[in-house]
């Protein structure tokens, strides 16, 4: 792996408290049953619209679940839902960006042209489309999502490898005979890893908004599963009868998130230079 | 008896440029022959012709008589790899700098000869001790040595397949003055202890003339005047010779005087 | 004219001090070339950009830079521009990186004319031109309205010295100017920069790594190794007076243009850094003569060289 040096400057502070604050809301995802006060569904009308209060830390909804479980709840389908976004779009991207700028030529050419059309469409639209035509649910925006986001990753990781695979150690192990496989997934992979990382990282924050926004629209994970993009949706009316807290705590989650991965992919690039 | 290598007209156009017009020579089997010239003469595509990075557009590369046909498949590659190696100018990229030098040398023994994990730690520390690398540097990356102890390293990587010819593409042009002679010794040793051959492509005349007893003149894709390398620097017959020797700084050198032309550059 | 007595610069490298210059004295006569030569980490190019305050962030300079009696390093910036504008200019090693791309050839030579000087653009540009012909430029007009990426590295290079010479300056750093370019070309535009240098009056500070080429352009040589100039000599009896064994070192270790030996007599080990050096003389590690005093104390620089042994060696 490639040394990470620990930051000294103020800015590379800012990038271990993004660290602090992502792996803090994973950590609350993962032991939601332990850490959430209230079953996040259970519906209760007498207590719509609470305040806060002791049962309630940060009140409760118009159908009187409690906000706070929500919001832990929330936290899992919120972040493993980019992260498998991410994960999807980059081992696309990864593989058929280096695939066509190793072999170049033709497929270099399609997978070129490919991409240029995919651009053409913006992300959400795409997989609103998608949506549309399979269902809506998480599993098909995540999927959808992720093929949007593959020309993206794949643009930028295919000029990197192109530098890369320019340099005289690739031309040096073309000549020692070492098959392109080979070259690529122990040489030319590793080494554009950092750069790879990084850009995931972003792709995180892109991929967080686009899912919420999909969730809003109501095509991506279904109510009354707790989700932050839903609640922003589901909280809507409320705001109206003067109840902002649900849209407001789900969606300040959502700027804090994206935040935090902009900074930590910034930061990610600069560490692994 | 055969040379080990030998280039007859070999032509390389890219488009409409013409990178190498016409380049001939014959390495003799455990000779040295030096290919000199300045940028834009060609050099670096031939060397690279010889190796199969590049095809020639016209002429034929002769391996041990017989003639190197384009090496579409990796097992071709390889057959071409254990006749044909090179050592970059560049000590700094030539190593992928996330391998540490010994899993660097073991890969290429993997590629190319069926042995036991232990047959081939034994062969590593050997190709180590002959370019005089150390167990710790062997269990370093590239980022903890020196410009010359990674060319050592590469030379070790070269020298690893077992090649019979070495193209060594300005291998000692980037180093400080003293590396540079350890490194000339340690080609110099090398030769004499295996039957190597090497092509020292250069623009460097005073390293040409210590390691080469053979030498091409190329200029702008042309050979433009070849034989005993001695003989080429004591008495250069081309025009271009005559300058390029002319413009090497040494005692009693004025800058400039080689000018013939009046600096067309 | 250029006066450094004790020069000491110690950089920032992840936040330690890392010293890269270790008492460096030397001086440079009005109209004198004067070459600095060194193996990489020797400090020879910090010490041209020391002379010329152009230091990165952070770094620490003792010692005196005096230029015609002004001390560089304690001057006020509005000092310092009059300093760069009038006194100094620089040419690099790597003309390409030096120069905007995107702008024309006469953009960049009479910019600085034309701002600090306050040159109209018309007076610039014939003075420009002018000077691309005293450097063998011969079409100036029509160069002025070409760009970077339209000349070759040597002609490029050429520029870059007309460009220096834009200023009228004193004195001329220039670090490792011909390393990146070809050996005729390097012949040529070295025979200019030396003819202009000597028209012009102009002092020059000459860094290379090539002993030989030093010895032919400069009149004085002085040898760097760990951040120390270990030896200054005139530069006619380079061959001839050289005694400090690293000198000596790297005279013999160049292969000959004119003969071939088995095995050259090589410096062992690699050249060191001035925060890698050991105690005591720097050069001891390497050195075929060390004695146990070689590397208790480091030795004073007397009568232009710095070594214990000089006198039972020369």
């Amino acid at each position: 792996m490639t040394a990470i040096a620990l930051p000294r400057t103020a800015a590379g502070r800012t990038g271990i408290v993004a660290l602090g604050v992502v792996l803090l809301l994973a950590l609350v995802g993962l032991l939601a049953p332990w850490l959430a006060p209230h079953d996040p569904n259970e519906i209760n009308l007498m207590d719509a619209f609470q305040g806060n209060s002791a049962t309630h830390p940060l009140g409760t909804d118009a159908s009187g679940r409690d906000l706070l479980s929500r919001l832990i709840w929330g936290a899992r389908s919120s972040l493993a839902g980019p992260l498998l976004v991410v994960v999807l779009a980059t081992v696309l991207g990864v593989a058929i960006a280096v695939a066509s700028a190793w072999r170049g030529g033709w497929l270099d050419a399609v997978v070129s042209r490919c991409v240029d059309v995919l651009f053409a469409f913006p992300g959400v639209l795409l997989a609103i489309l998608v949506v549309a035509l399979f269902g809506a649910g998480l599993t098909v925006a995540v999927v959808a999502l992720a093929i949007s986001y593959v020309p993206y990753i794949a643009r930028l990781v295919r000029s990197a490898a192109l530098r890369e695979q320019a340099q005289p150690y690739i031309t040096a192990l073309t000549i020692q005979g070492v098959g392109g496989f080979a070259i690529c997934r122990r040489h030319l992979i590793p080494n554009l890893l950092p750069l790879i990382l990084a850009q995931s990282t972003l792709t995180f924050g892109y991929a967080m908004v686009d899912l919420a926004a999909i969730s809003f629209l109501g095509l991506g994970v279904q109510p009354p599963t707790a989700d932050w993009g839903v609640m922003v949706s589901s909280g809507q009316p409320s705001i109206l009868q003067g109840f902002p807290q649900e849209s407001l705590y789900a969606g300040a989650l959502i700027v804090v998130v994206v935040a935090a991965f902009n900074l930590l992919g910034d930061r990610l690039d600069e560490w692994t230079r | 008896m055969t040379p080990i290598l030998e280039a007859q007209g070999l032509r390389k156009t890219f488009g409409g440029n013409v990178a190498v017009a016409d380049v001939s020579f014959a390495l003799a089997r455990g000779g040295s022959l030096g290919i000199v010239g300045e940028s834009g003469s060609g050099k670096t595509t031939t060397a690279r012709m010889l190796v199969g990075l590049e095809v020639p557009t016209q002429g034929r590369i002769l391996f041990d008589g017989e003639p190197l046909e384009r090496a579409r498949s990796t097992a071709r590659r390889r057959e071409r790899a254990r006749g044909i190696q090179m050592v970059f100018q560049d000590p700094y990229s030539s190593l992928d700098r996330r391998q540490t030098i010994a899993s660097c040398l073991d890969e290429v023994l993997r590629v190319h000869f069926p042995m036991s994990a232990e047959q081939r730690a034994a062969r590593v520390s050997e190709l180590a001790d002959l370019v005089g690398l150390d167990d710790r540097m062997l269990r370093g990356r590239p980022g903890a040595l020196s410009g010359g102890q990674r060319q050592r390293v590469a030379i070790a990587r070269a020298l690893a397949a077992e090649p019979e010819v070495l193209i060594l593409d300005e291998a000692v042009a980037a180093l400080d003055v003293s590396i540079q002679a350890q490194v000339l010794n340690l080609l110099a040793d090398i030769r004499e202890r295996t039957s190597i051959s090497y092509i020292l492509i250069s623009h460097d005349l005073a390293v040409v003339r210590q390691i080469t007893e053979e030498a091409v003149v190329m200029y702008q894709g042309a050979v433009v005047e070849s034989g005993p390398t001695a003989k080429i620097l004591d008495e250069p017959q081309h025009e271009y010779t005559r300058r390029l020797r002319a413009s090497v700084p040494g005692p009693g050198w004025v800058p400039g005087k080689a000018l013939a032309s009046g600096g067309a550059a | 004219m250029l006066e450094i007595k004790n020069l000491r610069v110690r950089l920032r490298v992840e936040g330690e001090p890392r010293t890269v210059i270790h008492d460096t004295s030397f001086t440079i006569g009005a109209g004198e070339a004067f070459g600095l030569i060194g193996e990489s980490g020797s400090g020879k190019s910090m010490t041209a950009r020391a002379v010329a305050r152009l230091l990165p962030e952070g770094a620490e300079c003792t010692g005196e830079i005096a230029f015609a009696g002004k001390p560089v390093l304690a001057l006020k910036p509005d000092e310092l521009r009059r300093y760069r504008v009038d006194d100094v200019a620089m040419i690099f090693q790597d003309p390409r990186a030096s120069i905007n791309p995107v702008r024309t050839v006469g953009d960049f030579l009479t910019e600085a004319a034309r701002t600090n000087f306050g040159m109209r653009r018309r007076e610039a540009e014939d003075k420009a031109v002018a000077l691309l012909a005293e450097v063998g430029i011969a079409d100036g007009g029509r160069r002025l309205k070409q760009h970077p990426h339209q000349l070759s590295g040597g002609l490029l290079q050429r520029v870059m010295i007309a460009s220096a010479l834009m200023g009228d300056p004193k004195l001329l750093l220039a670090d490792e100017p011909t390393t990146a370019l070809d050996v005729t070309t390097q012949s040529e535009v070295m025979g200019i920069l030396n003819r202009l240098r000597a028209e012009h009056g102009v002092a020059m500070l000459f860094i290379t790594h090539d002993l030989e080429l030093a010895g032919a352009v400069c009149d004085r040589i002085g040898v760097m190794y760990a951040g120390s100039i270990v030896e200054t000599l005139s530069s006619d009896a380079l061959h001839e007076a050289a005694r400090h064994p690293y000198t000596q070192g790297l005279l013999t270790s160049r292969p000959s243009l004119t003969a071939t030996t088995r095995r050259l007599p090589v410096i062992p080990g690699k050249p060191l850094s001035a925060f890698e050096a050991p105690g005591g003389c720097a050069f001891a590690p390497r050195c075929a003569h060390v004695i146990a005093q070689c590397r208790e104390s480091g030795p004073e620089f007397v009568d232009g060289v710095r070594c214990h042994r000089v006198g039972e060696l020369s």
